[in-house]
């Protein structure tokens, strides 16, 4: 294969890659950007997408209801669990977040066990995105374009939505300062219940993107939680732009490292976050701790 | 030979110059107050010498020794002790053992990982002595983190003097304090001061106090040194009371 | 007398070893197994409840200590109780430099890291075929140096858990135990008394590790299998969730925790399918409505008896 050609597809995957990665690694910053907490169960969520997809798909048919239906699974749990649990907490110190976003990883993990059993569930694509085009005079799957332009959209619409919104006006204040936004008469309580629900819902919607490439099974969350919280960490927590950097630098990474020296790849994330974590503690684009 | 010396002390942020060029020589046992109003620089001064801030130009010699890129810690090593404008104490530990690792600090028990039993008791004996000079005795067995805010401002001095300093910071001990406080503070601080070895830097907002303690007074504004004496000196200097006592009253 | 006092807890252990010789043999496999994962959980107490610094990566370190111990029985026949403390101290030099890494953060950073750690080692081992046994994980370890007998091995753990909590108590109520409490409660005044809170943080940080990979090692004997799975991030959080429900900080609470959750998910998950996700849930509930525990409900209950 010409070795540009090579190139380009490699690149092409990478960004498919990252913008997968984008749709967890945001949610997860929004909620450590507004609330100060730490999603360790972010990753479940994510997989919770990819089985609620696989599920909605098989009885459904259809592949846009998956993706309709994902989200909203997410946004009620993300929903239930920040009023009954989070909400209880935000008085005490750190650790708590820590450990109760933990136990709902555990208890989410059981619950996918429970309910769709411990073998990976495999998805079909429908025929319209099921096919090939040619990049470079080499074929490229049609699904993984549509991801990057998936990843592309969220961006632009998290952008335009925090910059040029009241809401995410008052998104931006309550990540700089939640007491003040407080006082000034927003109920932080549901924005945060709000944020909560948005973040977990873009979670499963990657999860249901992420199904047909990745296909849904019980590791997949414990997986992706690192590699998004490496991308949050190498942005910056509560950083837009670095959550984009973060993605991309993570998904290039892998893509490019599983690529070539496949050997080292699993190590390439962990040896990225400890160099960037030792060089730079708060991130390459968030405040120093 | 003075036991601190700090020549042209400056931290600067960009172009602001939160201490600028600062001079300060103390010898040892002597005490002084730096004052000034706010925003004149005297945390950020106190910080930078105790080592908790990198300075941005400057030396700082502790008994002859260059300990200018030391680190708090470090510092702390060398005997220098410090209370914070923000009080500092361990909340779930009692008053008793906060104090105790005052002791512990000075009689160097630390990279004991077993043992040592005797030792720390007699350290929490030692340590009952100086909550009793500070009035604090009563409430040795209380966790820290629940004794009444003036309280806790004496026990961070406690802490402070367990650790049998060389140079001792006071960062604002009477902040929060009511006016009964300061006052009996302010005859506790007098009576341990008179006999302590230790040299003393204080920073006061309350005035009051710092008259009655302090026969050295610096003047700090806008990061500069200002004035450099004997407090009734200071006191009736024009350029002072302008900048600062003048506006106070 | 005090509930956490010393003497009691050896004098438990001590007749914990001594049931061996009374129980039938299963139940003596299942007494053993649970005193080892209560060293596991007293080594994490240390971290997590002592130097307060939450760990989501301690199966990195109990099975780390597990593989080590698995090559000395199998490559050089090394007595299993030597082989135990070689993989012990073989843990805690590997421990420096994780450690200090890892102590160069705080809160999330090393929580995450420390996780990153442990599945760093999850993959090395699961690729490393050759040394490893790759997925299929090494069997047949053989348990040399002890008499033969199930009873043996119980005593055998006792003394080892024995030994174990005796250090971690001797620890944490010694000058430098103290200092490492001065530094997570606040870490301003502990450098203000002259101490450099990160390597205070790298001391307890080893010594945890050294514990873990001693009660791994002990679990590699028990077991006589290591696998790939022994790293694996649900392992830390079974062994979290054991000091966070037993009480962390006591040293003795999350040795309970353990006892506990082993024998409830032991008879739970034979009746029900929905164990796990029960022992989550409850997780949630602990962390949120009883921070401080078991110890902390035991202690209430019986300071609202003395009243």
């Amino acid at each position: 294969m010409d070795p540009l050609a090579l190139f380009t597809l490699q690149v092409l995957n990478a960004l498919s890659l990252s913008a997968l990665l984008f749709f967890i690694a945001l949610g997860l910053t929004l909620i450590f950007g507004i609330m100060r907490v730490v999603n360790f169960a972010h990753g479940a969520v994510f997989m919770l997408g990819a089985y609620c997809g696989v599920a909605v798909q098989s009885a459904t048919g259809s592949f846009a209801a998956s993706l309709l239906a994902a989200p909203l699974a997410g946004a009620a749990l993300g929903l239930a669990f920040e009023r009954s649990a989070l909400s209880r907490l935000y008085a005490r110190e750190h650790s708590a977040f820590l450990l109760v976003t933990f136990g709902l990883a555990l208890a989410l993990t059981e619950a996918i066990r429970l309910v769709w059993g411990a073998d990976a569930r495999q998805t079909e694509l429908p025929e319209a995105l099921a096919g090939i085009v040619f990049v470079m005079d080499e074929p490229f799957p049609v699904y993984r374009l549509l991801l990057i332009g998936a990843g592309g959209l969220c961006w632009l619409l998290c952008w335009l939505g925090l910059q040029r919104t009241r809401l995410g006006l008052l998104l931006r204040a309550a990540s700089q300062n939640p007491t003040m936004t407080a006082a000034l008469g927003n109920d932080v309580g549901r924005v945060r219940a709000m944020v909560f629900a948005l973040a977990c819902a873009l979670a499963a919607l990657g999860g249901a993107l992420a199904a047909p490439l990745l296909s849904a099974s019980l590791g997949l969350g414990s997986n992706v939680i690192i590699d998004a919280f490496v991308i949050v960490m190498i942005g910056g927590m509560g950083s837009f732009i670095g959550t984009v950097a973060g993605s991309l630098l993570v998904g290039f990474a892998q893509t490019f490292g599983n690529f070539y020296v496949p050997e080292l790849a699993l190590g390439m994330t962990y040896a990225l976050m400890i160099t960037v974590l030792v060089l730079r503690p708060g991130g390459l684009f968030g405040r120093p701790e | 030979m003075s036991l601190l010396s700090c020549r042209g002390l400056t931290r600067a942020w960009g172009a602001f110059r939160a201490v600028d060029g600062v001079d300060l020589e103390l010898a040892e046992r002597e005490i002084c107050a730096v004052i000034g109003p706010n925003g004149a620089g005297k945390s950020t001064l106190f910080a930078m010498i105790a080592g908790n801030l990198r300075k941005s130009a400057g030396t700082v010699l502790l008994g002859g020794e260059d300990v200018t890129a030391l680190p708090a810690h470090a510092m702390a090593a060398r005997g220098v002790a410090r209370s914070f404008q923000i009080t500092a104490i361990c909340p779930e530990l009692t008053a008793l053992e906060n104090v105790r690792l005052g002791v512990q600090a000075r009689e160097g028990l630390r990279w004991q990982p077993l043992g040592g039993r005797a030792a720390m008791r007699r350290g929490e004996a030692l340590a009952m002595v100086w909550l009793e000079r500070l009035g604090l005795a009563d409430r040795a067995g209380l966790p820290a983190g629940e004794l009444a805010h003036g309280d806790q401002r004496l026990l961070e001095v406690a802490v402070a003097l367990a650790q049998r300093p060389r140079l001792l910071i006071l960062d604002e001990p009477t902040q929060g304090m009511s006016q009964g406080e300061t006052r009996r503070t302010v005859a506790l601080l007098r009576g341990i001061m008179a006999e302590a070895e230790t040299a003393i830097l204080l920073v006061e907002h309350d005035l009051e106090v710092v008259f009655e303690l302090a026969p050295r007074l610096v003047v700090l504004h806008r990061g500069r040194k200002i004035a450099d004496g004997p407090t009734g000196q200071v006191r009736a200097d024009a350029a002072v009371q302008e900048a600062y006592l003048g506006g106070l009253d | 007398m005090k509930l956490a006092d010393p003497r009691l807890v050896l004098l438990a252990i001590a007749l914990a070893g001594a049931l061996g010789f009374a129980l039938p043999g299963h139940a003596t496999t299942l007494l053993t197994e649970a005193l080892i994962l209560a060293l596991f959980a007293l080594s994490l107490d240390l971290l997590v409840g002592h130097a307060r610094l939450t760990s989501f990566g301690h199966a990195g370190p109990w099975a780390f200590g597990a593989y080590i111990a698995a090559g000395q029985l199998l490559v050089w026949q090394i007595p299993l109780p030597l082989a135990v403390l070689i993989a012990g101290l073989a843990t805690a030099v590997i421990a420096i430099p994780v450690g200090w890494l890892c102590v160069r953060t705080g809160g999330v950073t090393f929580a995450m890291l420390s996780l990153a750690f442990a599945q760093l080692g999850f993959a090395v081992v699961f690729k490393w075929n050759a040394v490893t046994g790759g997925s299929d994980g090494l069997a047949g370890l053989p348990r040399l140096g002890l008499p033969a007998g199930r009873e043996v091995f119980l005593l055998f753990v006792c003394g080892v858990l024995a030994a174990a909590y005796l250090l971690a108590h001797g620890f944490v109520t010694s000058p430098l135990g103290r200092i490492v409490a001065a530094v997570r409660e606040n870490e301003q005044r502990a450098e203000a008394l002259g101490h450099d809170p990160r390597r205070i943080r790298l001391v307890v940080f080893v010594l945890s590790y050294f514990l873990a990979g001693v009660a791994g090692a002990l679990y590699a004997g028990f077991a006589q299998f290591v696998s790939p799975e022994l790293f694996f991030w649900t392992v830390s959080g079974h062994v979290l969730v054991m000091v966070v429900l037993g009480g962390a900080g006591t040293l003795v609470g999350p040795m309970l925790g353990a006892l506990a959750l082993f024998y409830a998910e032991h008879e739970l998950s034979a009746l029900t399918e929905s164990w796990g996700l029960a022992l989550g849930l409850l997780f949630m509930v602990v962390v949120i409505a009883a921070p401080a525990g078991l110890m902390g409900w035991l202690r209430a209950a019986m300071g609202a008896r003395a009243r």
